[in-house]
């Protein structure tokens, strides 16, 4: 067992275990903090899996941006409910659906899973057992141009409507505080 | 570096921790939370599922790269909804939000 091997192996057990914690923890700053760290997590493994792009893209958007958002949103909140706890009230109704609802998609899910694996071993046979060995810099210079040559007219359809969402979201709030005054 | 069937399998359990919080949750952060690790879920899976011995797909990680933007817009959308709530009912609880009239 090499030391990559159990790099990845720690990577993707690390990133299991931040979203659970991130779905689990009853403190919504430590939940947001968790997911927070998951993102990161994610970014690493991205890195290894030989997209840089999308690593540092990821980091910069979900573990930066949507972070800090989350982070204000708490802030802007009654003091109190940043903290709260969750109601732990034990409603055995939603426990219960919300349960055999897991398993049922569970059960779909890793039927898909196998399904999609035998496809794909049908497809691409040999290639996916494989490790990676590719050289760095076409991996840069093939994103480069897909995301700007190929994919131009979906970053600019991105792009505004990025921009329309700030406008929405400014609107909301303008309006809000219209109404207040 | 590890096969292909670790990060396919690690994939298909942050979606299922993804489902899960969505379907037992009741706290709209939370659920919004619930959503970012399905859209990461699909990401990593896009990711896993473009790097192969055959070739390493840019057109994926373009999309996934789209997807991110994409994702933090839907993100910051439903969390500034979140905060129009929070002031309209004075809860996060979505069970408590049955009036739709503003």
């Amino acid at each position: 067992m090499s030391l990559e091997f159990m790099i990845e192996v720690a990577l993707i057990g690390f990133l299991i275990l931040f979203a659970i914690l991130a779905v689990e923890l009853k403190k919504l700053a430590y939940a947001v903090v968790s997911l927070g760290l998951m993102s990161t997590v994610l970014s690493i493994i991205f890195y290894v899996l030989y997209a840089p792009y999308v690593a540092v893209i990821n980091l910069l958007v979900y573990a930066g941006a949507v972070i800090v958002l989350f982070l204000a949103v708490l802030s802007l909140m009654s003091p109190g409910e940043k903290g709260k706890r969750e109601e732990m009230k034990y409603d055995i109704a939603t426990e219960v659906s919300g349960g055999l609802l897991f398993i049922i998609i569970a059960i779909l899910m890793v039927q898909v899973f196998i399904a999609s694996y035998v496809g794909l071993h049908f497809v691409y046979g040999e290639a996916l057992n494989l490790p990676v060995l590719k050289p760095f810099q076409n991996i840069l210079e093939n994103v480069a141009q897909s995301v700007w040559q190929v994919r131009i007219i979906d970053v600019l359809i991105q792009a505004m409507a990025l921009f329309v969402a700030g406008l929405g979201v400014a609107t909301l709030f303008r309006r809000e505080r219209g109404e207040k005054e | 570096m590890i096969g292909l069937n670790w990060y396919l399998g690690a994939a298909a359990i942050l979606y299922l921790i993804g489902l899960y919080c969505l379907a037992t949750k009741r706290n709209i952060i939370k659920l919004i939370i619930g959503i970012e690790i399905l859209i990461n879920a699909a990401h990593l899976n896009f990711i896993a599922l473009s790097t192969t011995t055959v070739g390493l797909d840019p057109l994926a990680r373009s999309f996934v790269i789209i997807s991110i933007g994409v994702g933090a817009g839907v993100i910051a959308l439903a969390l500034s909804l979140t905060l129009l709530i929070y002031r309209h009912y004075g809860t996060l609880d979505v069970r408590k939000m049955r009036r739709l009239k503003w």
